[in-house]
């Protein structure tokens, strides 16, 4: 091991990472020896077996798993290697990626059968080669407890979320992007997902109505952290 | 009974599931009046409320799962013999006991050992094993242990006699006056032997430790063992005149640079001892980075420190000697990792 990160974001696991000689990550390792670290494990290797099976691959990236009764487990995975969606970048310079990240999500989720979401479907959690999708990583918060689509909609307003926050606004193109996000969202998956007069306000309702699935880990969302101000300020933006 | 398996001393006494050796010194964040206290409330209210009750300070060292983060690099699995020399509360013993491995957690303080017993008990860990006993007056059985972990206890060897860090840490009077009259060089070299010789072959040291040279401690951050400043640094010869000025005591905690404690292993049998660094400390490291993987050190977010001043100090020292440089010669802590 070369890399350990050890239980940030509030969670309560270790990721471990080594690298190959080149220095480049090559294996991932999560760790948890406490009930909240092992169930986050175990959530996420039930969600990456899913996500395989869903994408008929034949070269699984779960490397090993292990765990022992509820306080201890243990999963290694192989690093997917490409960029994740970077949220300091404005909507529309974002446009095409998260486009795809969408469009990704409703071939792999939006079946009728499947009643499952990602559950931390960020921009970020997505890794791309170029603007193509190569993998969704982080699946510790998989879950069939959220309405269907839930994570598209979170998807789209955190990007518009941190854009505000990091860059201080929304330009018309930003608010034009997002607004196009949300229509090919609906129109792909064929949902209504969002309340669009007041969409930022939407989705804190939803969180926080659903905050027993997030746990203790509810705290890392953007918007249930947030001010009321920021909230309203991008409602009244997007409207 | 794993306990004979690897100890030299057979006859050992059991009382209530500890196992007894010879006795030593007494060690413990807490004065012994408030342990007493403490233990006589631990068996009705259980662990979690009789800390948060009496020392709600320590919930954090005592339960986090952030203290066990190097555990990765040891990489135990089920079914392994591992020994926690200087268990303490047991903040690595639980973990790794929940690892499925079997534990032998020693440790020279009861009232410690008390909690980790109750600990042991509320979540259902048989797998341990628990030892009152003074590390430098018993010895391992050769080759008996795949692995060993000493985590913030090497530098405590040289000591003897009371050690009470509520008192002691931040008062120069507080210091205790006894300690072995060793060379402490000496002491922790036997120790090290003596951890070498229980191991299999095959077996590893897991080892955390403060860094002599951690870059804090020339901006006066206190020594944590001594409570002095601007000493780690010092030579050996230099710390002691200080040390002999303020405490009337020759400087016994020695720590090391990494070469340091290459060296030290590599005299004690070890061969191959990889180092990595431990940040904000290894005591609850938020990274642990080996030299290949410093490109992707972060400066720390959260420290002990209240005064936002010196966070953002700190932040910015960390952010251009660790993050641009990679000076690991000034990195906080050491946990190694070394093969017989
Ligand atoms: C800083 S604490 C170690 C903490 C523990 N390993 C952890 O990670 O939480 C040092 C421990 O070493 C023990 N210790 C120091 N010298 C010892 C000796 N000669 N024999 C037995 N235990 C000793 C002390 O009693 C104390 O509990």
């Amino acid at each position: 091991m070369e890399i350990i990160r050890n239980c940030s974001h509030h969670g309560s696991t270790i990721a471990a990472i080594r690298l190959d000689d080149m220095n480049k990550a090559f294996r991932i390792t999560k760790m948890a020896f406490n009930e909240d670290g092992a169930s986050s494990i175990m959530r996420e290797y039930d969600g990456i077996s899913w996500y395989e099976k869903k994408l008929n691959v034949n070269n699984s990236a779960i490397v090993s798993f292990a765990h022992r009764g509820k306080a201890y487990a243990s999963l290694e995975l192989a690093y997917k290697d490409g960029q994740c969606g970077d949220l300091s970048r404005s909507v529309e310079g974002n446009h095409a990626r998260i486009k795809n990240a969408l469009k990704h999500h409703v071939d792999i989720f939006e079946t009728s059968s499947s009643c499952f979401n990602h559950g931390d479907y960020s921009f970020e959690n997505v890794v791309f080669d170029g603007d193509d999708v190569l993998w969704v990583i982080d699946w510790e918060h998989f879950t069939d407890l959220l309405p269907k689509g839930f994570d598209l909609a979170y998807c789209i307003m955190e990007a518009c979320y941190f854009c505000l926050k990091r860059r201080g606004r929304l330009t018309k193109k930003d608010i034009a992007a997002a607004k196009d996000l949300i229509n090919y969202a609906e129109t792909k998956s064929g949902m209504k997902l969002i309340d669009k007069n007041s969409p930022a306000t939407f989705i804190l309702n939803l969180i926080a109505d659903n905050q027993a699935v997030f746990g203790r880990q509810v705290h890392k969302y953007p918007f249930f952290n947030s001010s009321r101000k920021d909230i309203d300020l991008l409602d009244k933006i997007l409207k | 009974m794993v306990i004979d398996d690897i100890l030299k001393e057979l006859s050992m006494q059991k009382k209530d599931g500890v196992y007894f050796g010879p006795a030593g010194g007494y060690w413990s964040n807490l004065n012994r009046e408030d342990n007493e206290r403490f233990l006589k409330e631990l068996p009705l209210l259980g662990s979690k409320k009789t800390v948060e009750k009496y020392f709600p300070e320590h919930f954090d060292v005592i339960f986090s799962p952030k203290r066990a983060g190097g555990l990765p690099l040891l990489n135990s699995g089920s079914g392994e013999l591992i020994v926690d020399v200087g268990c303490m509360w047991g903040a690595l013993t639980i973990p790794l006991a929940r690892t499925g491995c079997n534990v032998v957690a020693i440790d020279q303080t009861l009232e410690s050992i008390l909690l980790l017993k109750q600990r042991l008990m509320e979540d259902n860990l048989p797998n341990v094993d628990v030892v009152c006993a003074d590390l430098k007056k018993i010895g391992f059985k050769g080759s008996s242990v795949d692995k060993f972990v000493i985590n913030g206890v090497l530098e405590w060897i040289p000591e003897s006699g009371v050690i009470e860090l509520k008192k002691y840490y931040g008062k120069r009077q507080g210091a205790e006056k006894k300690y072995d009259k060793s060379d402490p060089y000496d002491l922790q070299l036997k120790f090290l032997k003596g951890i070498y010789n229980g191991l299999k072959p095959d077996g590893s040291l897991y080892l955390a430790i403060e860094n002599r040279y951690d870059i804090f401690n020339f901006f006066g951050m206190p020594d944590p063992h001594c409570s002095l400043r601007f000493i780690t640094f010092l030579p050996r010869f230099l710390q002691n005149m200080v040390s002999k000025v303020f405490l009337g005591r020759p400087y016994i905690n020695w720590t090391y640079s990494a070469g340091g404690l290459k060296k030290l292993l590599k005299e004690a049998g070890f061969c191959d001892a990889k180092i990595s660094y431990a940040f904000p400390d290894y005591r609850s490291p938020e990274q642990i980075l080996s030299k290949a993987g410093m490109g992707y050190y972060r400066p720390c977010k959260f420290r002990r420190a209240k005064n936002i001043f010196i966070k953002v100090v700190c932040y910015v020292i960390e952010d251009i000697l660790f993050r641009r440089l990679k000076l690991t010669a000034f990195a906080p802590s050491f946990v190694v990792l070394a093969k017989r």
